[in-house]
């Protein structure tokens, strides 16, 4: 039929939106509003003489770009040896207690960044809990402080990345190559080593992005030694010096954006593996060692909450440490509670908004899938590609003179673009999994396309939805990049809190400020965790 | 109900997944269309329920042009081959759930119906229409300068080519004609349907009134528009008791076999009282045991409620077990339909010859040497 051909024309430009074309190119129009033009501006924020003097021969900028890298790079592979130690041995040695060691290990994630280096401080500083034991007089301040600290920030994410990977890892081939008689050492470089190669690298890439972005460790530890973030900080938020700020800003994307890129590529070329059967190790000595890692990595996390809570409560650390509530006190007798007032409003509202626009997403990138999907998904996490902290410097140059400056709802906008990326996955993938025919169902019987979304899509992903919440609350709670470029007095969420106090030497106050934002964070994970329980075990009961 | 499909074709961007395929399937009648994977059986059926509009062609029930009808105003039904549960409610609510929703006629709201569903038709045919006239004036054009180009043109061979694109172009503007003609000619059609629609619609809107007058609790009952849960529960109970789930109506679906999952999906379907229900291969994803004995049971309901049945398959055994008619399709075009005795005999060609007649032979020698054995 040769009039098809006109038909067809129609339909190609058509079939690009498919269906939800209006609602697809309304949210793509506010995610490149709120993402991708901030950075465009921070850029053009740029000019020669910022430039010429950024990069002049005896600006800061060298050292600490040599120091950025450095501390890194070293800080990378530690994290990510430690990580896959226990990452080994939680999923793959035979170890009991595994849900309470994953707690633990993961217990850090729950803190700022800057927190890390502060507990350094206090365990290894001038008058260090373990300096003072040992009688040592090494000090903490400095290259290795960024290193560890770094490490302390960075492992458990590490972990949790690893840990994924080598949950999914067929046993079936391994068995295979047993019975085939293929060596142990053949089987490392031919089965395990091309699983694990590229979601090794992509593990690599997002540890050394999170470290090299990271101004929180150093602004503690590192003393005179600087990194290229502490740079950006010093000059946008200390000195307003915005301009200086975009070009490091601009360098700090170069990380972030490969890692991205990477990602993309790295999962278009399909590295999925159907698990037939989960792998299991029954050696003993590796039940040993595994824990004697785990055992050994929980005491030191638990140690550094042990000298938050003895700097938190002692009257005054070293000299003396008689039980006192007097820090808090101080902390909340001038503007903490109301800090903490705007944090945990700050956190709900990210999470709702949040969980919200994700969903919304989420449902017409996998459930209605047409050419544009694919744009509008890659505009989803694109927010992966940008550091807090550069996120935080193009929101202050866009945003600074808007009505919405200075008001918990820029701090809720930047929260909810920064930490877009992983729930927006998580519910990506959730919708994705969900029978393909749902909304075909909904349509001959009769049942409207809303009707299937509140009654079928949305209740099926509901635990997903608890743990989008979740995460985005959990980040709002402890995050200082982004929001200390656009807090004020009136906004100003509790983590930031920790800076202040930094500042002044009144690491009491800010062991404080640290662990309430621990005790609140850990509450929701327990939350979570309930729902969890409470909802398999009536699942469970029904099916009987 | 009789269904007719009248020349359908369906082609995505380059590819043709279904050509001018036609075919009649008589009220209360099982019709399997037999292929192998990607031959567009799939495609042909999510076009006669309204889920893939087609590129041409029309479908036609008892009479009625239903081409461009919504889909859940088609009375059809749907089985997927992956069930598509609802998984967070229980047997019981899966199969509820659309009762919902459930318009009843009301007052007079099949004769209203009736007419919108016309309308739309007419909506869509005017359209195709217009696009072809404007395709048509395009080519008219096209043809116009080029014969001109032909008067002037001097070189003999030049002349030649430009000749044989004219000639073309002429057979091109004769199809497109052709196709308007045939769109005019439903046109026509539909635009009776909606005359008598609307006098069917005055006609009900009198007869209720009348009522009205007459018995004002009758006449309420009748516009009723919703189940009640009663009616709702009962219908949902029946039909589940009906595939034998009564002692899972309160489980989830992930509790249950794969057999039993399918059991819900169809009576999900029973539930809205479809007079055509269609199978996407149903079966293809259960054991041996589970499929014998639904077979078993789609007969059965075919009888009972006299539904017609239209069923996708790649398996030969399958459709030869079940059919009144066998479709059997190669990519994308229908190379024959008829009785499972007719195929057999009559083979239109070689294709139909190895694909069906073949396969199934190979099949039944294989087992032949031991049926004695099973017999003892």
């Amino acid at each position: 039929m040769t009039n098809t051909l006109e038909l067809k024309q129609r339909k190609s430009i058509k079939s690009i939106f498919n269906g939800g074309s209006i609602s697809k190119v309304a949210i793509a129009v506010i995610l490149f509003a709120i993402i991708i033009i901030p950075i465009i501006r921070m850029i053009f924020y740029i000019d020669s003489n910022t430039l010429k003097s950024v990069f002049a021969s005896k600006s800061a900028f060298y050292p600490a770009l040599l120091n950025s890298f450095t501390t890194t790079l070293i800080a990378t592979i530690i994290s990510i040896f430690i990580a896959y130690v226990l990452a080994w041995a939680i999923n793959r040695a035979r170890i009991r207690f595994k849900y309470l060691f994953t707690v633990l290990i993961t217990l850090p994630m729950l803190i700022p960044s800057i927190s890390h280096g502060m507990g350094l401080i206090i365990l290894f500083g001038n008058n260090g809990l373990i300096t003072r034991l040992f009688h040592s007089s090494s000090t903490i301040y400095g290259f290795w402080g960024i290193v560890f600290g770094s490490v302390l920030y960075s492992f458990p994410v590490a972990f949790i990345m690893i840990s994924d990977i080598l949950k999914y890892e067929d046993q079936t081939p391994y068995e295979a190559a047993d019975v085939l008689g293929i060596p142990r050492f053949r089987q490392f470089t031919s089965i395990t080593f091309p699983y694990i190669r590229k979601p090794m690298i992509s593990v690599i890439f997002a540890v050394f992005t999170m470290i090299v972005t990271d101004y929180g460790v150093t602004l503690s530890v590192g003393g005179k030694v600087k990194t290229l973030p502490v740079l950006l900080y010093e000059d946008a938020v200390g000195q307003l010096n915005y301009a200086t700020g975009s070009v490091i800003g601009l360098v700090l994307l170069v990380p972030a954006l490969a890692a991205f890129l990477f990602d993309l590529f790295a999962k278009d070329k399909g590295n999925t593996t159907y698990v037939v059967k989960k792998y299991h190790k029954k050696r003993r000595v590796s039940k040993i060692v595994a824990y004697a890692v785990t055992i050994f990595v929980s005491l030191i996390v638990l140690l550094i909450i042990f000298s938050f809570i003895v700097q938190a409560f002692a009257v005054a650390y070293p000299s003396n440490l008689t039980f006192t509530l007097k820090h808090f006190n101080y902390t909340f007798s001038g503007k903490g509670g109301k800090y903490l007032i705007n944090s945990i409003l700050i956190a709900f509202l990210t999470a709702g908004v949040g969980v919200v626009v994700a969903c919304a997403t989420a449902y017409l990138t996998a459930r209605m899938k047409s050419g544009f999907s694919r744009l509008l998904h890659l505009m989803a996490i694109a927010s992966l590609a940008i550091p807090g902290l550069v996120l935080g410097l193009a929101y202050v140059i866009v945003f600074k003179k808007s009505f919405v400056y200075g008001t918990i709802i820029i701090l809720i906008m930047v929260n909810t673009v920064h930490f877009f990326a992983s729930p927006y996955l998580m519910i990506y993938n959730a919708f994705g999994k969900m029978n393909e025919n749902l909304e075909d169902v909904g349509n001959i019987l009769g049942i409207n396309r809303w009707r299937i979304i509140t009654r079928v899509v949305v209740p099926q992903s509901k635990f997903t939805l608890v743990e989008m919440f979740s995460y985005f609350f959990v980040n709002s709670m402890m995050t200082i990049s982004a929001v200390s470029f656009l807090a004020t007095s009136a906004n100003k969420p509790l983590a930031l809190m920790i800076n202040q106090y930094e500042a002044y030497n009144k690491l009491e106050c800010a062991a404080v400020v640290a662990l309430i934002i621990l005790l609140i964070n850990v509450a929701m994970k327990g939350i979570v965790y309930l729902i969890r329980t409470i909802n398999k075990k009536h699942a469970y009961e029904k099916t009987i | 109900m009789k269904l007719e499909i009248k020349d359908l074709s369906k082609s995505f961007d380059t590819k043709e997944a279904v050509q001018h395929v036609s075919f009649v399937v008589e009220e209360g009648e099982f019709l399997s269309i037999l292929g192998p994977s990607g031959c567009g059986k799939t495609t042909l059926l999510r076009m006669l329920i309204g889920l893939i509009k087609p590129t041409s062609g029309h479908i036609l029930k008892d009479g009625v042009d239903i081409t461009n009808f919504k889909v859940s105003r088609r009375g059809m039904g749907f089985v997927f081959q992956n069930y598509a549960l609802f998984e967070n409610m229980s047997v019981l609510q899966n199969v509820k759930f659309a009762l919902n929703f459930v318009k009843l006629p009301g007052a007079y709201g099949e004769e209203e119906g009736a007419l919108k569903d016309a309308k739309l038709n007419e909506k869509a045919y005017l359209r195709d229409i217009s696009i072809t006239e404007k395709s048509i004036n395009k080519v008219e054009a096209k043809i116009e300068s080029l014969s001109a180009k032909i008067e002037k043109c001097a070189d003999e061979e030049k002349k030649e080519k430009l000749e044989e694109s004219l000639k073309l172009l002429k057979r091109e503007s004769l199809t497109l004609k052709d196709h308007r003609d045939l769109v005019s000619e439903h046109l026509a059609l539909v635009q009776k349907d909606i005359k008598k629609a609307e006098v069917k619609l005055g006609k009900a809107l009198v007869a209720f009134e009348e009522l009205k007058a007459k018995d004002p609790v009758a006449a309420e009952e009748k516009a009723r528009t919703r189940y009640t849960d009663e009616e709702k529960e009962k219908i949902a109970r029946d039909v589940i008791e009906k595939m034998g789930l009564t002692e899972y109506i309160n489980r989830k679906p992930y509790t249950l076999s794969g057999g039993q999952q399918q059991r819900v999906a169809i009576a999900r379907t029973l539930a809205l009282h479809p007079d055509v229900i269609l199978f996407d291969e149903p079966m293809s994803a259960l054991d041996v045991a589970t499929r014998l004995s639904l077979r078993k049971e789609l007969k059965k309901i075919q009888k009972e409620f006299n539904t017609t049945m239209i069923y996708i398959t790649h398996d030969q055994e399958e459709a030869f077990a079940m059919s009144d008619k066998i479709l059997v399709m190669d990519t994308a075009i229908a190379v024959q339909i008829g009785t499972p005795e007719e195929i057999l005999k009559n083979p239109a060609n070689d294709y139909v010859k190895t694909f069906v007649i073949d396969n199934l032979k190979t099949k039944i020698k294989s087992l032949k040497k031991y049926v004695n054995i099973a017999n003892d």
